[in-house]
């Protein structure tokens, strides 16, 4: 099993010998010397070292120089550093460690080193059955120790001091030596626990990632321990067996893999982490930046809908590339960003940035769709715990809630908490929002009214902060007086309007904050919660001792999902409402990589995206026109009109070059995805009011723009002036896919007019006046699917992906080429045209859509050809390529493409998760999953499992899900 | 506070080492920093008389503190630096040993073995002055070539801070380097699923990654990113001339043995202007939990 226990480390002093004790002794006899010495000299009174207190706050579990500035530190005493040659007895922290040393060197040879025998029990357990051990410790006599207490042959790795030393490893809390041991082991933290009784060691595990890290508390330390991060604490590990540790994994692994965590904290890479840690329900996405953000912080706030003029004259808008855009719904607008706080203890600012924080963990709970974040600081000996947590209710889709915790640990002081909305950057230049001149006012309750410069929609953000248990509001700046131990708890509405949902955005946000009641705070988090619950009870796939797959999968889900709202007038951007990324453009992406999850998890979800088509029809239409053609041709990139937004032109700032992008005027092969989504969704779902109502409709105009865009040649209709789902080639003619994928349009466009017209022939008389379709049209249709040319397989099975693509140059693709295509594809587009170079699933593509149309070996022949001639340069390529492989039974190969899919954004493989997470990667590796591992076939008589695509990867036992198909939801369990 | 309040000048008794002072003393006016003059000399005077032999004009005298030693190895400048919590150490590429060896060959060694250990060694950012440096102050542009791993490198927010506090401008250029310009962007990216999309999109993260906790208001000074393909050096160069660089800021790993810091060699050997090198800080500790961290 992939996720089993295989090795347990454990800390020496006080898990497995009782030199704990002989450590503190001799830690009290030195320290209390010098702080006699220190308190004579300054008259002041002798306050000696606490043999347990002390020593398991300060000095436990710590290189022993370490110990000493850590305690010294925390008594306000500041010795020089002094150097290794030190006299014992000379006031520096060197002369006293060196002390400290001698007097354990002492005692220990004079008492020995006695063991715990219990801990000696646990661990021959473990290593009777196979489970690796190790032992680390930071005394530099910890071989000494081990050979005195007879128990070196227990364990098949061990760092001690001297270790430490050499290999010039941090002490804890840091966990190099703990990796170093896990290394030594080699198993993967992952599959270790780690047993410790000092809070810095435990800290140690936690970063370092064991799977399960377990405190010992010999007394008084049980609340460090666990806050410290212990999974569990026990008083002594005869409290524990081989079961019940590897129980204990499980359980934790179990939690994980419902979970997103983040341990300590990295500057460079927090845009990312912005992006992972989203909290969002479709109508609005925030990103999952700190509460305190750092100054240039992406911390956005999106709304779905509100789009403004792109600016690229701003600084960093686009520091190098020009793009020509000049629509009016262009860019995404970035909103303030409404969890912001501000927080002072004594008037000093707590945030990651001062450098003062211990601890830091963010962890996205994918259950209950929940951001929380755990922040420790201290500053000179005064510890603060700040504790956050956010959600973006599923309920209320205008509601957002945020609870802040402060507790003072060990001092009182007056903390103030700053919770204002309002955000510098619109007082200076923002790129697409200004200040409404009336901004509502209220004593307690602040609001934000903003417009977008061209757009001109208005955006409200109201938000009321109270104190828990004051049950009163006041003005978002709060000073509050606080003693040892006390928790202060804020907690915050806000609500968010716009002008696209009602006339007055600021009244509307206004009265739905007023109307909110403090009381019920934690209820509103319930129902929150309970809606999640209720997604999962659909989209959730198990599968049995494999939790970082599906923590993986979960967390696809959980953005795919995050971004879809059951609004018809929007839907999902390429990176959601996540990122800036694709300036929130809807693409293909849509219908092609993310509706199937819908479809068969949320079909009244899919129903909403395929509407969105249906409001932007117009703007198809116009697109059509503006094209020659008749009918509708949906924008490649479009926002809210239908409009395709797609720039035509990139341009070099430094160098003058000019680029041509031709995916706008010639990646049409989007008007027939949105053709083959509909249907897709008529075909599971049966819904004929969705088919009369909307999808005949859009069915004939895109169907009347197929028959107008091609052109009879020889006997057939052909399509030029094309770039196939492969981008590397524009301007070719009768490129396979998007052939088929027309004919596919034109032909169940006939059949649905052929259903319309015998089910209710009213709807249709009324729908062909409305669009003034010929009778003979629909027959037109189908006249056209049947001549349109469709590259077949010539004698070795192979479909040329396009006329003339056999003739290119071959282009001998360099392995590290593969998945990671030079900026020079952009460059030397013109070159790249000329060469059988491509850049993603395209006859595969077309294979993966028609499985009943190509024999095995047409699949196989196509596959061999293409796969080597792929960069792979889109994330979306991966997915078909596992679902392909799959199907022919390449298990290698399918696993591969499916793990390099699964965890794109989570391992950051494209280095730019920052602009927003990828959806259509997260859908794709979807339908990898169920379509292609699985082999689920959707057909009249059911779900089905093709046989013939072997046993599943090695290590899954059962795969479980539930798929929603004709009306029904069915479970689905596949077992190895 | 700056983290420019203390800057250090070593001073080995050489005219080479002597150049560094008008760019320190301007460089301590305009960051309202003090400077530390370590001065090598058997013979030490008055701090007063010192300065003024030294030719540091009068007014720069408050603001510097003289401190003498007799010689001048590259310990006392690495313990001077550490004592005085200097931002900037200001140094020659070459002191008196060059200068006593072969003066005529300076540019063939990049630096002398005392500026080479303090910037192999120390931890602290050094200004270097080129052996072929002229000195031309004001400064009025800041070049900053950031690579693919820019996140390791300080070196664009040492532009920009410095940037903000002398009120130049910063250009940032990227080089994509390789015959076919394929070593670049591309080093941290995977996909570009849509390549007018994305490229872009990286570049501008490539340079929010080289400065990421400075403020959008700090970040205004960056005036140009330039995106450039060929050889590093070259391009490098060619940007130093047309456009007018007062200094250029290097991220880099802090080693010049054989082999490495190829681009550094090589400007050392032809730029006027000085050149900040930074070392690579070690990475924040931060981790995700998920993938092979978790089972």
């Amino acid at each position: 099993m992939a996720s089993a226990l295989a090795a347990a480390i454990f800390d020496m002093d006080g898990v497995v010998t009782r030199t704990a004790e002989l450590h503190a002794a001799a830690w009290k006899a030195v320290f209390d010397e010098a702080l006699r010495a220190w308190a004579t000299a300054r008259d002041v009174p002798f306050r000696p070292f606490d043999a347990i207190s002390d020593y398991l706050s300060y000095v436990d579990g710590r290189p022993r120089e370490d110990g000493v500035r850590n305690f010294l530190s925390a008594r306000g005493i500041d010795l020089p550093e002094g150097t290794a040659g030190d006299e014992p007895g000379r006031a520096t922290v060197q002369a006293i460690a060196k002390r400290k040393d001698a007097l354990f060197e002492h005692t220990l040879r004079r008492k020995g080193a006695r063991v715990y025998d219990s801990t000696v029990a646990l661990i021959s357990a473990l290593r009777a059955v196979g489970i690796r051990t190790g032992i680390v410790t930071s005394s530099r006599h910890g071989r000494e120790v081990l050979r005195r207490a007879g128990i070196e042959g227990l364990f098949d790795a061990r760092v001690d001091g001297i270790d430490i030393d050499e290999r010039k490893l941090q002490g804890k809390p840091d966990p190099d030596s703990f990796l170093d041991c896990s290394r030594a082991l080699g198993v993967t933290p992952a599959r270790s626990a780690l047993i410790e009784d000092a809070a810095a060691g435990v800290q140690a595990g936690r970063r370092g990632g064991f799977g399960l890290v377990v405190g010992v508390d010999r007394g008084g330390n049980r609340e460090a321990l666990t806050a410290s991060g212990a999974d569990l604490v026990v008083g002594d590990l005869g409290e524990l067996d081989v079961p019940a540790l590897r129980a204990r994994l499980r359980e934790r692994q179990h939690k994980l893999a419902w979970r997103i965590e983040q341990e300590g904290f990295d500057p460079v890479r927090e845009d990312d982490m912005e992006s992972l840690f989203t909290v969002g329900n479709g109508y609005l996405g925030v990103r999952g930046s700190l509460d305190s953000p750092l100054p240039g912080a992406l911390d956005d706030m999106f709304v779905a809908g509100i789009y403004d003029r792109k600016q690229p004259a701003l600084p960093y808008s686009e520091p190098e590339f020009l793009t020509e855009d000049d629509s009016t719904y262009g860019e995404l607008v970035s909103l303030p960003f409404p969890f912001r706080i501000g927080l002072r203890v004594d008037g000093k600012p707590l945030s990651l940035l001062t450098g003062h924080w211990t601890t830091h963990r963010r962890v996205l709970d994918l259950h209950e769709a929940m951001l929380a974040s755990e922040l420790r600081f201290e500053i000179e000996g005064k510890r603060t715990l700040l504790r956050t947590r956010r959600m973006a209710s599923l309920v209320d889709l205008h509601l957002l809630l945020q609870e802040v915790t402060v507790e003072l640990e060990n001092y009182s002081a007056i903390v103030e908490l700053d919770a204002s909305l309002d955000d510098s950057r619109l007082t200076d230049k923002h790129p697409h929002l200004e200040r409404m001149e009336a901004q509502p006012r209220s004593a307690s309750v602040e609001v934000l009214q903003l417009r977008t410069k061209v757009s001109r929609e208005q955006v409200a953000i109201a938000a009321r902060t109270t104190l828990h248990g004051s049950g009163t509001d006041a003005a978002p700046q709060w000073s509050i007086p606080a003693t040892i131990g006390t928790r202060l708890v804020f907690r915050r509405f806000v609500t968010v309007y716009t002008s696209r949902d009602v006339q007055h955005p600021a009244q509307a946000a206004l009265e739905h904050l007023r109307a909110l009641e403090w009381s019920a705070f934690d209820t509103h988090a319930a129902s929150h919660a309970s809606s999640w619950r209720e997604v999962w009870q659909h989209a959730d796939i198990r599968i049995a001792d494999q939790p970082d797959v599906e923590q993986a999968l979960r967390f696809n889900a959980y953005h795919l999902r995050s971004a879809a709202d059951h609004d018809p007038r929007v839907s999902i951007g390429a990176r959601t409402l996540s990122g800036r990324g694709y300036q929130g453009h809807i693409f293909w992406d849509v219908e092609m990589f993310m509706l199937p999850f819908f479809l068969h998890t949320c079909p009244e979800i899919a129903r909403q995206l395929l509407l969105y088509r249906h409001h932007t029809l117009d703007g198809a239409r116009r697109r059509a026109r503006a094209m020659g053609c008749r009918g509708a041709c949906y924008a490649w990139e479009s926002t809210v009109t239908g409009e395709d937004v797609t720039p035509r032109t990139i341009r070099l700032k430094t160098s003058g070059k000019e680029i041509p992008i031709h995916t706008g005027t010639q990646q049409i092969h989007v008007t027939a995805g949105v053709a083959h989504g509909l249907w897709r969704y008529w075909e599971a779902t049966g819904d004929e009011e969705f088919l009369r109502e909307t999808g005949m409709e859009l069915l004939a105009e895109t169907a009347r723009f197929w028959t107008s865009r091609c052109t009879r040649e020889d006997g057939a209709y052909h399509l030029h002036r094309l770039v196939g789902p492969d981008e590397y080639h524009y301007g070719v003619s009768d490129n396979a896919y998007t052939n088929r994928m027309a004919r596919f349009n034109l032909e169940q466009a006939r059949r649905a007019a052929g259903w319309l017209q015998h089910r209710s022939p009213q709807q249709w008389h009324e729908l062909a006046v409305r669009l003034a379709l010929e009778p003979q049209e629909p027959d037109e249709w189908l006249q056209v699917a049947r001549e349109l040319y469709c590259p077949r397989p010539r004698s070795d099975g192979v479909i040329e992906q396009f006329a003339g693509f056999f003739d290119l140059e071959r282009y001998a693709l360099p392995g590290e080429e593969r998945l990671k295509p030079p900026v020079s594809r952009l460059f030397d587009a013109e070159r790249i045209n000329r060469l059988q170079l491509i850049k993603q699933a395209d006859v595969l593509m077309l294979l993966y859509l028609f499985p009943e149309e190509f024999s095995h070996e047409v699949v196989r022949a196509n596959y061999d050809y293409y796969e080597p001639r792929t960069d792979h340069g889109s994330s979306l390529s991966p997915a078909i390529h596992a679902a392909v492989a799959a199907r022919l039974g390449l298990r290698e190969q399918a696993e591969r493409y499916f793990h390099q899919s699964l965890s794109l954004d989570l391992s950051n493989q494209m280095g730019n998760s920052a602009a927003g997470v990828h959806a259509a990667c997260m859908g794709g590796t979807w339908q990898a999953l169920v379509f292609g591992l699985l082999g689920a076939r959707l057909t009249d008589a059911g779900i089905l499992f093709s046989e013939g695509f072997g046993p599943l990867p090695e290590g899954w036992s059962s795969v479980e899900l539930e798929l929603a198909w004709r009306g029904g939801r069915h479970a689905v369990r596949v077992q190895r | 506070m700056s983290s420019f309040s203390s800057l250090l000048v070593p001073l080995d008794g050489s005219r080479m080492a002597a150049r560094s002072l008008g760019c320190a003393t301007w460089l301590a006016a305009g960051l309202e920093a003090r400077l530390h003059i370590l001065s090598a000399t058997a013979r030490p005077l008055p701090a007063r008389e010192e300065l003024a032999r030294l030719r540091v004009p009068e007014s720069h005298w408050p603001r510097i503190t003289l401190h003498h030693a007799m010689r001048l190895p590259e310990e006392a400048i690495l313990a001077a630096a550490q004592e005085y919590d200097t931002g900037l150490i200001i140094m020659s590429a070459h002191g008196a040993a060059q200068e006593r060896v072969a003066p005529a060959t300076h540019a063939l060694d990049g630096v002398g073995h005392v500026t080479r250990a303090v910037i192999e060694r120390g931890s602290r950012p050094v200004l270097l002055l080129p052996d072929a440096y002229r000195e031309r102050l004001p400064w009025k542009r800041v070049l900053v070539p950031i690579s693919a791993e820019a996140e390791a490198s300080p070196a664009a927010g040492i532009a920009v801070a410095l940037a903000n506090e002398l009120a130049l401008r910063v250009r940032i250029a990227h080089v994509l380097d390789g015959p076919d310009g394929k070593s670049g962007l591309e080093a941290t990216a995977r996909y570009a699923d849509a390549t007018h999309h994305e490229y872009p999109e990286q570049l501008a993260e490539l340079v929010r990654r080289a400065v990421p906790t400075a403020a959008p208001e700090e970040c205004r000074c960056i005036e140009e990113v330039a995106l450039l393909r060929g050889d590093i050096a070259t391009e490098l160069l060619r940007q130093i001339e047309h456009d007018d660089v007062s200094l250029i800021v290097l991220g880099w790993h802090g080693s010049l043995v054989s082999g490495r810091a190829r681009v550094i060699k090589r400007l050392l050997s032809a730029v006027t202007c000085p050149m900040l090198l930074a070392k690579a800080a070690p990475p924040s500790p931060s981790t995700l939990r998920v993938g092979a961290r978790l089972a």
